[in-house]
């Protein structure tokens, strides 16, 4: 149906969708974890950089936000989680139950992170093939000894090509609750029952198809890899991702012994 | 009455799935809307009962806008599913048929009397508590249609109601069809194997790249079908009389 385009592949030819797939899997990797220890400035950098590298890649960004707004539920049940449970009030048990701003602006700053980890990675999904996501956590896996890479790779791959297909039946189960006015009971327990059993129900008979699909078309762990070898050129972007991401860790972390 | 006015549908990866669609069905007609694959005919349907919200133009039922009164659309409008699978939603027959009708508010006794008729309408009553995912594919679909007919709805919406049935199936379900319009239902059937029902339409509309290209009695459209990619019936291609699916 096309209307849900979170971590589908989006087809493309800007310079994201042609970037080396390991790089572009290193880099994720390294935003990712900066982001954990950026301040706000970094934040709001990497933040621009998000917005910008969407419109190279030329996403339908504003679509793709719209697909986020479930997501927004899970945030917000972490912000209130982060900014209730940890006040001082409570935590000192003082009856007063004032609200600490600091706290709330923690949590704000924690759920920020989470979005963006969640748009990078919905970024690296829309430029990047299945089959070159395989190969490249192959080529990554292969020098570590007693791991099956291809099959660890090939689990990943399908893992990761799963869940849009997850969130796909999930919508479509929505809407078969919806077409029987389902969204109308009162009852939430009871409509998380019509709407999870027939998810697992739907997502394990796909599991086992998906398995039995791969046996019919002689699947083999012993073909060789397709990667080539990365350019300069890759290695340099790579490189000056690491470079901005490392500036932004530092930043955060000098700025308070700069501060007399 | 359902009135489609200058429908359009985009979704979010820029497909034009609706071309400014106008269409009026009447109350107590049997449309069939084909089209070949990716011709907008699920799409269209799905604006039929606010699945869907369009992107330009409107859908009404009985004066009702779909994009404003959804649930009260949906109480009039039952639409059962191209996949069967994706529209069961309880653990046993007897708890499926009964979604709908719980969310319509009925009491235990007219609830039970419901479910028990849609059941018993489809055949299903001596399997109401088997576990739904051990059912055959044409239990299955007979299923799905219990569980929209169980909300009585005026009219009657089956996406490729015919797919993956054999000939048993494919008759059992068209002889249900049938007789839902003649009890007075407005029935619309998507589909692009026109061969099963069209004898018994009083309406063809055909959908071709989210357009409304031709519409008409079946003896003005049948013509028109192989120009769009629609195979048409074998009746007309051997220049025969129209012969039902349940004929024997």
């Amino acid at each position: 149906m096309a209307r849900n385009l979170i971590l589908h592949y989006s087809p493309g030819t800007s310079v994201l969708h042609r970037w080396d797939t390991r790089c572009k899997l290193l880099s994720l990797m390294i935003v990712t974890l900066s982001l954990l220890h950026m301040n706000t400035t970094a934040l709001i950098l990497f933040s621009g950089l998000f917005v910008a590298a969407s419109m190279v890649a030329r996403l339908h960004w504003k679509s793709l936000l719209q697909n986020v707004k479930p997501w927004l539920i899970f945030l917000t049940v972490i912000f209130l989680v982060q900014a209730l449970l940890n006040q001082p009030s409570l935590l000192l048990s003082d009856s007063s139950l004032s609200l600490s701003l600091d706290v709330v602006l923690v949590a704000a700053v924690v759920c920020w992170r989470l979005a963006l980890m969640l748009c990078y990675a919905i970024l690296f999904t829309s430029v990047t093939k299945p089959r070159e996501m395989q190969d490249a956590l192959t080529w990554f896996l292969q020098p570590l000894p007693f791991i099956p890479a291809r099959r660890v790779a090939m689990m990943i791959n399908l893992t990761i090509r799963f869940f849009p297909v997850v969130l796909d039946q999930s919508q479509e189960i929505q809407k078969a609750i919806k077409s029987r006015l389902g969204n109308q009971s009162g009852k939430p327990l009871k409509r998380l029952k019509y709407f999870i059993l027939p998810l697992f129900r739907r997502s394990f008979i796909h599991s086992d198809e998906v398995a039995l699909a791969l046996a019919a078309r002689g699947y083999r762990e012993d073909l060789p890899l397709r990667t080539q070898k990365a350019s300069l050129c890759h290695i340099v972007a790579l490189g000056l991702v690491g470079l901005v991401a490392l500036v932004s860790i530092l930043g955060a972390s000098i700025r308070p012994y700069l501060q007399f | 009455m359902i009135e489609i006015q200058n429908l359009h549908c985009r979704y979010p990866d820029g497909t034009v799935a609706i071309k400014g669609l106008s269409l009026s069905i009447a109350n107590g007609e049997f449309l069939l809307i084909c089209g070949p694959n990716g011709s907008g005919k699920t799409t269209l349907i799905r604006h039929l009962n606010g699945l869907f919200k369009p992107s330009a133009g409107t859908v009404r039922i009985d004066g009702l806008d779909v994009s404003q009164a959804g649930n009260e659309v949906r109480k009039r409008v039952g639409m059962v599913f191209q996949d069967a699978d994706s529209q069961i939603l309880g653990e046993t027959v007897r708890e499926d048929v009964s979604f709908g009708p719980e969310n319509l508010g009925f009491e235990k006794t007219e609830l039970h009397e419901r479910v028990t008729w849609a059941m018993q309408t489809l055949g299903l009553l001596e399997l109401a508590d088997k576990p739904c995912h051990l059912l055959s594919g044409g239990e299955k679909r007979r299923l799905a249609i219990a569980g929209v007919l169980a909300m009585q709805p005026q009219i009657l919406i089956f996406d490729e109601p015919f797919a993956n049935l054999d000939y048993s199936g494919v008759r059992q379900t068209l002889q249900q069809i049938i007789s839902f319009h003649k009890k007075g239902h407005t029935v619309i059937v998507t589909t692009h194997d026109v061969e099963k029902v069209i004898v018994h339409v009083d309406r063809i509309a055909i959908l071709y790249e989210g357009q409304l290209k031709a519409h008409g009695s079946p003896e003005l459209t049948v013509g028109e079908l192989a120009k769009y990619r629609i195979r048409p019936p074998c009746y007309s291609l051997l220049g025969g009389k129209p012969l039902s699916w349940l004929a024997t």
